[in-house]
């Protein structure tokens, strides 16, 4: 009977359009919710963890105390699998409080990150007769409190968007390549529109162009880079030299501020110190003496 | 002479890490045969789990619930998210209670996209009984998003046993290192591939 109740209900009841079902990228952010609860949940042990972690090779970074922040996915492993799981379950693992535990957990390892805090209830419960829905469904007929204005899926959407918006910590996870680009593609999600995709793109691009010792995020490219930085050094650009060694500091021909754009130009336009002698064009004044004819037998030279 | 046609083994290799990272102390990542697969493909098991969770509290939401749920959506309109979020929290944790009872131990995996089902379907009746009107889609998928998390919350405050929060932790970094596919994602999460709505069937 119950395959049949379903096939009218959805034939009486489903008619016109559909609820869109959540995307992906939502379901996504609530595992990303769920993960960090549960790390927030073990953030109790995460002393023990993070030894268990080191000796499991996931040094460096000053990453060892969260899951998410290790070099490779089997030092991650490690350290998940140190974590208490029985005491980390006890509680209620889920809850919002533990989020912002590991939020809070992760902001010690990377820098400031945290979601906006919640605020109101949740609607109180009777017990639950198993299997019976209409008890589980719970909350009986008592009004339910009300949410402040920012709920949780906003907690979580301006989580991400701080991580993303240039926030150092984060720079220097996404520049070591320990988070990938799961996290970015989660925010870009959550931003649907043309422009604002546009501007993600943007933004992407830019943070790839500024590395040599500027974190993504900061801002810089590579015309704000000082003539000193390590990103123009790599390109021998106007420093001077001293017995073969660059001179911090000191510049070539009064260059202060190499650009991208006028860097070609400058290394064409250097003159060396030296004199160059131009050679006088040599011409063959000697007729060829021959050339192949290949119609002649046995490769011979037709002089 | 006929040569072997089978390709050579790939070997064993490692990733490249540049000398920015090296200073960093990154090490390079064993890839080929010995690079692992934290999180497994479901199984048989856990793809009939998924229907055999639905299948009785969707039963329920479109028949005898059908009219209770309607009932008291109308008597507490506010923040419906988070009460369908709750509803839907206790339905799933009431369900995998029930399944354990029966000697059924489900796969806690698969419960995000279980409750993501539950939610679109009282998210419809709400819908469709006008007690929800959403100006556009981006809307109604940030409703049913928050709703689910409340129903993670309603889930772990109602207590499970069973539940890992290791397996929640692997997860998370799985997508934040974007391992697998996200049809495989979805997949491990209990989404179901789309289906078509079949009136008479």
């Amino acid at each position: 009977m119950g395959s049949i109740v379903k096939s009218i209900g959805k034939a009486i009841k489903k008619v016109g359009k559909f609820v869109v079902k959540a995307a992906p990228y939502i379901l996504m952010a609530v595992a990303l919710y769920a993960g960090i609860a549960a790390y927030g949940a073990t953030a109790a042990t995460a002393s023990a963890a993070a030894s268990g972690a080191a000796g499991a090779g996931a040094a460096g970074a000053g990453a060892a105390g969260a899951p998410f922040l290790h070099a490779t996915a089997a030092q991650s492993t490690a350290y998940i699998a140190s974590t208490n799981a029985a005491a980390a379950a006890s509680g209620n693992m889920f809850s919002y409080a533990n989020y912002e535990a590991g939020t809070k957990e992760l902001a010690t390892n990377i820098g400031k990150m945290s979601g906006t805090p919640l605020t109101g209830g949740s609607p109180t419960g009777t017990s639950i007769p198993a299997g019976d829905m209409s008890g589980a469904m719970g909350g009986g007929t008592a009004p339910v409190a009300e949410t402040a204005s920012v709920g949780w899926y906003e907690g979580v959407k301006n989580y991400i968007a701080t991580a993303m918006d240039g926030n150092k910590g984060y720079a220097l996870i996404a520049g070591s390549q320990l988070l990938g680009t799961g996290i970015s593609a989660i925010a870009a999600a959550f931003d649907d529109t043309e422009e604002k995709k546009l501007a993600f793109a943007e933004k992407q691009l830019k943070q790839q162009g500024t590395h040599f010792g500027f974190a993504p995020g900061e801002g810089r490219t590579p015309e704000e880079m000082p003539a000193d930085s390590p990103f123009w050094m790599g390109y021998n650009q106007n420093l001077a030299m001293n017995a073969g060694a660059p001179v911090p500091g000191a510049f070539a021909h009064g260059i202060k501020q190499p650009t991208t754009s006028n860097r070609r130009t400058l290394n064409y336009d250097y003159s060396p110190k030296g004199v160059v002698t131009q050679s006088a064009a040599k011409t063959f004044n000697k007729k060829p003496q021959g050339m192949i004819n290949l119609n002649q037998k046995g490769g011979v030279l037709n002089g | 002479m006929v040569k072997d046609g089978r390709a050579q083994q790939i070997p064993t290799g490692q990733s490249v890490v540049s000398p920015e990272d090296a200073e960093l102390g990154i090490q390079p990542e064993r890839l080929g045969s010995q690079m692992s697969d934290p999180l497994q493909e479901p199984t048989k098991e856990e793809e009939s789990q998924v229907d055999m969770l639905l299948g009785g509290i969707l039963d329920f939401v479109w028949g005898d619930g059908y009219d209770e749920i309607k009932g008291r959506m109308e008597r507490s309109p506010n923040n419906l998210q988070q009460t369908i979020g709750g509803w839907a929290g206790r339905m799933v944790n009431v369900e995998v209670k029930s399944a354990a009872e029966g000697g059924v131990n489900v796969s806690r995996d698969i419960l995000i996209g279980v409750a993501a089902e539950i939610i679109n379907a009282v998210a419809e009746i709400a819908k469709k009984e006008k007690l929800w009107k959403p100006a556009n889609d981006k809307e109604e998928e940030q409703f049913q998003g928050e709703a689910l998390m409340y129903a993670l919350e309603k889930y772990g405050e109602l207590g499970d046993e069973g539940l890992n929060p290791q397996k929640s932790m692997e997860m998370a970094m799985s997508i934040l290192r974007e391992e697998q596919p996200e049809a495989q994602m979805m997949s491990q999460l209990g989404v179901r591939q789309k289906e078509e709505a079949k009136p008479y069937g």
